[in-house]
């Protein structure tokens, strides 16, 4: 009854005053819609999807720096050669698995013999690469230890790639040029949005079959290559940044012969503080990071409650006999100050559900604008869709902010509405 | 036995350096089963005195029992809780929620005690007949005549069933027809179910009918 | 009727108060917004110091081992032959008007390479960038002198060894690059910090920004011919990079990607991709053009608001107000008049808070909380432009929001101050 009221009376409140009610909803929606944009901003960088299903186990070390005795302050910052990243990250048991593979793809030509070249992005990697991250095979499987180590010219494919080469997807085991050397392959899998930064791909070999191993700067200590790790646990992370930095420094022993240090800034990052990661020579503040998100999600909820605020204030003028009323036939304070939040809940809700529903649209509609990603490689699209966009933490932030704005659009007037006195809020008047 | 017993009121308020005492040192007491009236000019207090018998206004000084007991101190929850129990209130401009339909303004009351919502549809559904209103509990208030508001507004004073019922004014906004049944009403109210009512009138016809009336001039009763 | 205003603003003070707070809160975000706009695009609208436009990068590949034409390097089959070779081929295209090989040093580059320019005991500063490039560099990205010297000229003065540099590399001294122009005694520190080797300033460039977005006074550079430093230097990992003649810029990509398998194929290297500067330029710049987009959203959302926020209340208001407008035009007060009381309403709100939000912005000024350019966060001239602009863009909001209710209130006829309440 009492929820069924609230509904009934918001509903009746929108009808008698359309004007009001327009803006009421355009401003809640506005504001929910801004909001959640700004969320799933955040979410396509963090949020699991495949084949980055384990972000919140992964830890990175996308880059790292190097200095020498005889450079003085000066370092020499980027990927790591596979050198280091074997030997320091490759070898660690604690995490489930390390990966290694190259820090971008790299726009390469892949052709059948005799026919035009297309360019695709190739991302070099290990074995390990498969468990790391959760592709979606719909032929062929991925490369192996064996294949791995032999160094085989073998490729996992994307299914646009197999569909544009082939014309069909069933294409296990045939040849292909990849930069004019013959590739078999090995496996199909599903595209992947350029959104999944680490393992994004349409082409994926082992690196072992190229001469990234060789392809080196600073004797063979820097390179090309990146590496990530899944951990059994979050809670794994602390023992693993341990052993790390245990490994590192047996490294920075050996390498301290010829007078060379890596630093690794406090890495690996977890997921959220690798994407701010976008330079090798500075570690990102995640804080300082949060607390601006923090600063944009006040703005967007604090500049339209003000004015609903307003809004509802007007509103509840033209029920103040009513509240009264209510009053008088035994409604306490908090009952009342619980029936205008309850009230402005609901239209609250219906207008972040509309809020909602215009952010995925234009999130879908509008992904270039949106993801355009920082500094990439690749010039593909973030492409975009339900996996990505949608997770039942996306609702549980909508709900949130819808209820803090009803909290704060509401808050102060049905506080005020309740503190009232009842003989002159009977009488209509309103101070 | 006393169900309202006022001692020593007085009420004055402050606005701006200015001074009104609106009731000065009043004395009442209502009966059991009293229909009492209260009559007097415009601003002799006569309204401020029903409100301070409601508890919807506290005096500024005097002792206020009702149904035997005191009421001082009585945090918002047991004062909201003391008049849902024992008081029904009837306005003279009805103050119907418009976006209710009748059913759910008379049920109101029993919406701030623990009763089930079957129950509630009950009672306001036998209180409606007992007004005469049985055939109009789908509508709008909008949709209703102002004799008709009024029923439903004593209605939903009655579902409560509390001992009192304080009305003000209320048949002030009807024409002499709608009154009268509106106070026909109110007497079935007073004679059959014996509840105390106490009615603020300028209508010297209806306040023959109470059981007693009393007269304030300027804050004082003189009669 | 005018001085009444101030009584019925007083006396609504309540639902003004919730306005005028909402004004100060846009008002002082607005002014950070324009702020941090008007610096990113003053700072866009500089000189460059290059141009890209017509330009494309193409990134060589080198077969391995797996690939049946593979032949191994030796001392007579040298990858930086093959680069020269292929850099050639690409000259002798009609379209092409210029190509240059060159290592971290194109425009809209992440990577990038530092060098010590040193002259008797002047330093150039820390973040200085070593561009080392083929004299046809210049070309490419159609450098200037400060004394005029074309792109040509320049890339002769590369040829015969001597250095370029920003005008701006000692500026932190108040000594202009141009005015050392010619002189021998330059040293760098690239091999150490001792190298005695002397080199000669050929020419002040124009300085070379590092983005459209960071200012031209605050990038320094440094160019160098790369032919002249060792073979090993040329390798297929350099950049190369092509003009192409503006009458001929179409489908460039398209086109030597076709030829590419039967003309660009140079032993072992092959092209392996092309990109177009426009693609580059972009993508290196996305984070900026991300940071722009999210602000003028924000600054549409505040506008917005404030429309929404003024039409909502100013629509209650003249409800409220309807007998009392009736009132005054019965009383002789015309249509204008009623719109101009409204309107003054809330611009004098409007005024009211600009007073308390310009010293709020000039607070936040000097804490240096908001957009640098030209080294400082508070300029006074760019703090007074700003402001009046969201004084402005808001008043705009006002004059819209109210206007809407403002003329619902003309309609309003006198007759009805009789009847209404």
């Amino acid at each position: 009854m009492m929820i069924r009221q609230y509904f009934q009376q918001a509903w009746a409140q929108l009808r008698q005053q359309p004007l009001i009610s327009a803006v009421t909803v355009a401003g809640t929606a506005l504001s929910i819609f801004l909001i959640m944009l700004v969320v799933m901003m955040q979410q396509v960088k963090v949020a699991p999807f495949s084949p980055e299903s384990n972000r919140d186990r992964f830890l990175h070390v996308k880059w790292g720096s190097i200095t020498n005795e005889a450079w003085g302050e000066s370092t020499s910052n980027g990927p790591l050669s596979v050198r280091t990243a074997r030997e320091v990250y490759g070898k660690m048991t604690t995490p489930e698995a390390v990966t290694i593979y190259s820090v971008f793809s790299k726009s390469r030509p892949v052709s059948l013999p005799g026919q035009p070249a297309i360019s695709v992005d190739v991302r070099e990697t290990d074995n390990q690469f498969w468990t790391v991250f959760d592709f979606v095979f719909i032929d062929g499987k991925p490369y192996d230890q064996a294949t791995f180590d032999a160094g085989q010219p073998v490729a996992v494919i994307t299914e646009s790639v197999a569909r544009h080469l082939f014309k069909t997807t069933q294409v296990t085991g045939k040849e292909f040029l990849l930069a004019h050397a013959p590739y078999r392959v090995c496996g199909v899998v599903k595209d992947v949005s350029t959104l999944a930064e680490t393992a994004y791909g349409q082409v994926w070999i082992p690196y072992t079959s190229t001469d990234q191993i060789n392809n080196t700067w600073n004797e063979d200590l820097m390179g090309f290559v990146s590496c990530t790790m899944l951990a059994r646990d979050r809670s794994d992370f602390p023992a693993i940044r341990e052993e790390a930095n245990r490994r590192l420094d047996e490294y920075n022993k050996l390498i301290g012969e010829d007078g060379w240090k890596f630093i690794n800034r406090n890495r690996p990052y977890d997921q959220e503080k690798n994407v701010l990661a976008t330079g090798a020579n500075w570690e990102p503040d995640v804080k300082v990071e949060r607390r601006n998100r923090f600063i944009i999600f006040l703005i967007l909820l604090i500049v339209p409650a003000i004015n609903l605020s307003s809004m509802t204030q007007s509103r509840l003028r033209r029920r103040i006999s009513e509240i009264g009323v209510r009053r008088a036939f035994g409604c306490t304070r908090m009952e009342l100050l619980g029936q205008i939040l309850g009230e402005n809940l609901v239209i609250t809700l219906l207008a972040g559900i509309l809020g909602l529903l215009m952010s995925f649209l234009f999130a879908y509609w509008g992904n270039e604008l949106i993801f355009a990603q920082q500094y990439s490689m690749t010039l593909n699209p973030p492409t975009v869709d339900a996996s990505i966009l949608i997770h039942a933490s996306t609702f549980g932030w909508a709900l949130l902010f819808c209820f803090i704005l009803n909290l704060l659009s509401t808050g102060i007037p049905a506080w005020r509405a309740s503190r009232m006195n009842i003989v002159e809020a009977i009488g209509g008047k309103n101070h | 036995m006393n169900m309202i017993e006022l001692t020593g009121i007085n009420k004055i308020y402050r606005t701006n350096e200015i001074e009104t005492q609106a009731l000065e040192n009043v004395n009442l007491n209502v009966e059991k089963g009293e229909f009492l009236s209260i009559m007097g000019p415009s601003g002799c207090g006569k309204s401020t005195l029903l409100n301070i018998m409601g508890l919807l206004d506290a005096p500024t000084s005097g002792t206020i029992r009702i149904a035997g007991t005191l009421v001082e101190g009585m945090k918002d929850k047991e004062l909201a809780a003391f008049r849902n129990k024992n008081l029904g209130f009837v306005f003279q401009s009805f103050h119907l929620i418009n976006s209710l339909n009748v059913i759910d303004n008379v049920e109101l009351p029993l919406l701030y005690r623990n009763v089930s919502a079957k129950e509630r549809r009950h009672l306001a559904e036998e209180v409606l007949k007992k007004v005469g209103l049985s055939h109009r509990m789908r509508h709008m208030p909008t949709q209703l005549s102002g004799g008709q508001c009024q029923r439903v507004a004593i209605a939903r004073a009655i579902i409560g069933n509390p001992e009192i019922i304080l009305a003000d004014e209320p048949t002030g906004n009807l024409d002499s027809k709608m009154g009268a049944e509106v106070m026909e009403l109110l007497h079935q109210l007073n004679q059959e179910d014996g509840r105390t009512i106490v009615m603020v009138t300028h209508n010297e016809e209806q306040a023959r009918q109470t059981s007693r009336t009393v007269r304030f001039f300027d804050g004082r009763q003189v009669g | 009727m005018e001085k009444k205003l101030f009584t019925q603003i007083r006396n609504e003070w309540h639902s003004n108060l919730w306005l005028a707070l909402e004004l100060l809160v846009v008002s002082v975000v607005m002014w950070y917004i324009i702020d941090l706009l008007y610096s990113r695009i003053a700072t866009y609208m500089e000189p460059r110091g290059f141009n890209t436009e017509h330009c494309y990068l193409i990134e060589m590949g080198v077969l391995t081992d797996k690939s049946p034409d593979f032949t191994p390097y030796s001392d007579t089959h040298k990858q930086s032959d093959e680069v020269r070779e292929l850099v050639e081929r690409l000259r002798h295209r009609p379209e092409v008007e210029a190509v240059s090989l060159s290592q971290n040093s194109y425009p809209y580059n992440g990577s990038n390479s530092g060098l010590d320019v040193m002259y008797d005991t002047l330093h150039a500063p820390g973040w200085t960038i070593r561009r080392l490039a083929t004299p046809d560099f210049c070309r490419v990205f159609q450098y200037k002198g400060t004394r005029g010297e074309t792109s040509e000229q320049l890339a002769e003065l590369l040829e015969r060894g001597d250095f370029l540099a920003s005008d701006n590399l000692y500026h932190h001294y108040q000594i202009s690059m141009t005015s050392l122009v010619g002189k021998k005694a330059f040293r760098f520190n690239w091999s150490s910090p001792d190298d005695s080797t002397e080199y000669r300033l050929g020419a002040a460039l124009q300085n070379v920004r590092y983005s459209d977005y960071e200012q031209g006074r605050f990038c320094y550079s440094m160019l160098y011919n790369l032919n002249l430093i060792g073979e090993g230097w040329i390798n297929a990992d350099n950049e190369l990079c092509v003009r192409v003649r503006a009458e001929h810029d179409k489908n460039f990509i398209e086109n030597l990607k076709a030829d590419s398998e039967k003309q660009f194929r140079v032993g072992n290297l092959y092209i392996s991709d092309i990109r177009s500067f426009v693609d580059i330029r972009r993508n290196y710049q996305q984070s900026y053009a991300n940071e722009l987009r999210n602000y003028i959203v924000g600054m549409g959302f505040l506008l917005l608001n404030i429309f929404l926020g003024l039409l909502g209340t100013f629509w209650f208001r003249t409800q409220q107000r309807h007998s009392e407008i009736a009132l005054h035009k019965a009383l002789g007060a015309t249509n204008g008049d009623v719109f101009r009381r409204l309107m003054a309403e809330g611009l004098f709100l409007l005024i009211l808070v600009t007073v308390p939000a310009i010293i709020i912005d000039i607070v936040l000024a000097q804490n240096e909380l908001n957009a640098w350019h030209n080294g400082t966060t508070l300029e006074w001239n760019r703090l007074l432009l700003c402001a009046s602009a969201t004084f402005v863009l808001i008043a705009l909001m006002i004059g819209i929001g109210i206007g809407i209710p403002a003329r619902r209130a003309m309609k309003v006829q006198p007759a009805e101050a009789l009847h209404d309440e």
